[in-house]
């Protein structure tokens, strides 16, 4: 079949709507006249199709080669590795591999275990000078409760009481997401059967959160409000620092060892924390029970740390897991273990206000943790 | 979308590794089966009936059952996850695959500078003008007409692969 351009620009002309007038009442008439015409007209649209669609593919292509080039080989691997997991043990072929494999974790893993145990005895005496800052609640306190609950129902049968019956302890925890997310330390929430997190600024944020994720070795637990009146805590003013605080840096923070938030300050006193612990600072916060959990901010307002514990036999001295640090853990969750993406905030707010500017828009996230 | 794709490879990876395939086999299975997600998306009749990873996995499993067939004459694939039995979609699928790779040839064939000029004009909105005085045409009606000329050449050429496959 011969076309020559002319026709193939009408017919483009045509479609693209710039055919006016005379030539285009001939050009329709033509077309319901000349099969030939209409024929090369389906053809021309279909190759125009054919190539915006190669087009499309093309460009989609080089998009996904761009995410494959970006995927982390080491996250691919653990991926892999919980497919891995669920399948082979079916599969006979392997059997040799996995017996090889069980007897060397075995090895490994008894070995580890001595080695750990042998480390721990010696451990033991550094470890009873320090201490975690999880709130205790004395059983005398709930006998009280108790006692007065008996005695009187009538008068004292007050929702707070039988609500703190069961409270096992707390800490402090704040968000880092408008949509829900909270960090504490693992401690305050490792032993427990439900969550609630209270605010005494804001007495009507009452809500019921789970344990997303908990590493024990960090001492960080994130949480999410799981929670039919929530909706959302709102924009957070702080973000969290991806450097290292410095020596001597000012800082401060907010936490609940006591039913209403308590302010605090200090400074950074050393870059490790308790024995050498790299993944943590040194502050000279005064800290209690309770205070576990609470975000450390610098001058400007960003969050370079949070609360964990402090030494016995000193004053002055707690210590803090530093921010980096806490990224580093909410970069390596497993991909499945977040339901809604987890969004840090990325814009500080507070940078330049006066202290109590900063406290009173910090104050509406955090959050005293307990845990029943 | 990074994140999805991130999220379902090695699912994919696994899937085409356990049933004798390598890593940039599955790479292929894996993007053919995202892009079918995406042109589907696109459409606006299309419903997802199911998990966006099963979707993934059915499509990625199907295709490579396909691929298996083609290399060894029969094929079997053990399964871990559970998956939609996608028997006429699957014919849609390799269709696209076809018609792009069919394009890809094509254009291939047609050479300089009928390609750039096809493909600046229809896939990145270039204007006659911009791209007269890129090919170094002297105005825009001498490049209109060649790619008129283009136009016309690659569509015999098309014409002839489509012929030569069926």
């Amino acid at each position: 079949m011969l076309t020559n351009n002319t026709n193939t620009e009408r017919i483009e002309q045509y479609l693209e709507g710039k055919l006016q007038g005379a030539e285009l009442t001939s050009f329709e008439q033509e077309l319901q006249q000349n099969p030939a015409l209409a024929q090369e007209m389906a053809e021309f649209q279909l190759l125009l199709t054919d190539l915006r669609h190669y087009g499309q593919r093309k460009q989609m292509k080089a998009l996904l080669d761009g995410f494959h080039q970006n995927l982390d080989q080491r996250e691919v691997e653990v991926g892999l590795a919980r497919y891995r997991t669920n399948f082979r043990l079916l599969r006979r072929k392997y059997f040799p591999t996995i017996a090889a494999a069980a007897s060397v974790a075995l090895i490994t893993v008894f070995g580890t275990l001595f080695t750990l145990d042998y480390v721990r005895s010696l451990e033991k005496t550094s470890q009873t000078n320090y201490r975690s800052l999880l709130r205790k609640i004395q059983l005398n306190q709930n006998k009280l409760n108790n006692l007065e609950n008996s005695l009187d129902t009538a008068v004292l049968n007050s929702i707070a009481i039988n609500r703190d019956q069961y409270l096992k302890g707390g800490g402090t925890g704040f968000a880092v997401s408008a949509d829900g997310y909270l960090l504490t330390s693992y401690h305050v929430v490792k032993k427990s059967d439900s969550i609630f997190i209270e605010s005494t600024v804001r007495p009507d944020q009452r809500y019921k959160v789970e344990l997303i994720f908990g590493d024990e070795e960090a001492d960080l637990a994130l949480l999410r409000v799981n929670d039919k009146k929530f909706t959302t805590f709102g924009k957070i003013p702080y973000m969290l620092k991806q450097d290292l605080a410095d020596l001597g840096e000012d800082i401060f923070t907010l936490a609940y060892p006591r039913e209403d938030a308590v302010y605090g300050e200090g400074s950074v006193s050393a870059r490790s924390g308790f024995e050498g612990d790299k993944a943590a600072y040194q502050v000279s916060i005064p800290v209690n029970p309770g205070n576990s959990g609470s975000p450390v901010f610098d001058a400007a307002g960003n969050v370079v740390g949070i609360i964990k514990g402090k030494q016995l036999e000193s004053e002055g001295v707690a210590f803090a897991l530093k921010s980096p640090a806490m990224l580093a853990m909410i970069g390596k969750l497993p991909p499945d273990t977040l339901k809604v993406p987890l969004n840090l905030p990325r814009t500080n707010r507070l940078a330049g206000q006066k202290r109590v500017a900063q406290l009173k828009k910090i104050q509406d996230f955090v959050f005293q943790v307990k845990v029943y | 979308m990074n994140r999805l794709y991130k999220m379902h490879f090695p699912m994919v990876l696994h899937l085409v590794g356990q049933n004798s395939g390598s890593e940039a086999e599955a790479k292929d299975v894996y993007q053919e089966a995202f892009l079918v997600l995406y042109e589907n998306l696109q459409k606006p009749d299309f419903e997802l009936s199911c998990k966006i990873k099963t979707y993934l996995y059915s499509v990625s499993r199907r295709l490579w059952l396909k691929r298996l067939t083609r290399k060894k004459g029969q094929a079997d694939i053990q399964d871990f996850e559970e998956f939609l039995p996608f028997e006429d979609s699957a014919a849609a699928v390799t269709e696209n695959e076809f018609r792009f790779q069919a394009m890809d040839v094509a254009l291939g064939k047609l050479g300089e500078p009928c390609r750039t000029i096809l493909e600046d004009y229809y896939l990145n909105d270039f204007s006659m003008v911009q791209i007269a005085d890129k090919m170094g045409y002297t105005n825009a009606d001498n490049a209109k007409t060649q790619k008129y000329k283009c136009l016309n050449r690659l569509k015999k050429i098309a014409e002839g692969i489509k012929n030569v496959d069926q």
